[in-house]
């Protein structure tokens, strides 16, 4: 088992694995960048809830990867059926891996204030 | 020699598992961060564009009076092919990309599909890896945001 994670074959499998991106299939959604509004921005509110939203991709076996972590489903599950804009968002990215990466779980969280548009 | 090989590893693991955690594309507004279309060792050919900077609009930005359009989104590709030389997964592979996968195209694509949209503002960028068996990639960039439609002109007197 060592011999095999110190060849050369079993460290690009690692790699590959660690990198969120899987060998036979990749198909993920990522975040690259959302310029977001600040409270001057929008009509904000005293009142104006706070909400929490979470996406996720997912690796397994450093052969596949699936999901989506993108901004846009993050925001879309912290709004949830409102019709309202995010401001104030902190964005966060959480990850989760185990067994030498074996499963890797990646999630970008955003938190933020809901005004309306 | 298997104490380096070990130590090697251990590096890679801790450097793989605590890499930068940002958005890639974070900060874009002033910061040129493309993102290209990767590609094999040796490329035949490469012509391909990605997104690098957008300055995009927040709700302030939008005109008085301007009427919402709920969401729009917009979407463009680059594509990749890599081949490997000999049946091995360590084998040096051959390829290329191609495609345009820039802001340009996906804020066309959204007048395409929104011709009444006159802007757009909130916006959010993601990036969607295909990948099958590491021969075909595609990486796409996905606008989504909220547009408007220009105000009425005021009435002639």
């Amino acid at each position: 088992m060592k011999r095999a994670l110190t060849s050369p074959l079993g460290l690009f499998v690692l790699l590959a694995g660690l990198s969120g991106c899987g060998i036979l299939y990749t198909d993920v959604k990522a975040p690259r960048g959302w310029r977001t509004a600040s409270p001057a921005d929008v009509r904000a509110a005293p009142d104006d809830p706070t909400v929490r939203g979470e996406a996720c991709a997912r690796s397994a076996l450093w052969l596949f990867a699936w999901g989506d972590s993108s901004y846009d489903s993050a925001m879309k599950a912290a709004l949830g059926s409102r019709d309202a804009i995010l401001y104030d968002v902190r964005s966060d990215l959480k990850i989760q891996a185990y067994a030498l990466g074996l499963y890797v779980k990646e999630c970008t969280v955003l938190t933020g204030r809901a005004a309306k548009p | 020699m298997k104490r380096l090989s070990a130590a090697v590893l251990a590096a890679a693991l801790a450097a793989a598992l605590t890499a930068p955690v940002r958005a890639e594309g974070e900060g874009d507004e002033d910061a040129a961060d493309p993102s290209m279309q990767s590609t094999s060792l040796l490329t035949v050919f490469y012509d391909s564009t990605g997104p690098m900077a957008f300055v995009a609009m927040t709700p302030k930005d939008v005109p008085a009076g301007a009427r919402l359009i709920r969401e729009v989104r917009g979407v463009s590709c680059q594509r990749g092919l890599s081949l490997p030389t000999a049946l091995s997964l360590t084998s040096t592979s051959v390829g290329g990309a191609y495609g345009d996968g820039g802001y340009a195209r996906a804020l066309a694509d959204i007048r395409k599909k929104h011709p009444e949209a006159a802007g757009i503002y909130d916006v959010r960028v993601d990036l969607e890896t295909f990948s099958l068996f590491g021969f075909y990639q595609t990486l796409c960039t996905i606008v989504t945001a909220r547009g408007f439609e220009a105000p009425p002109a005021p009435a002639a007197k």
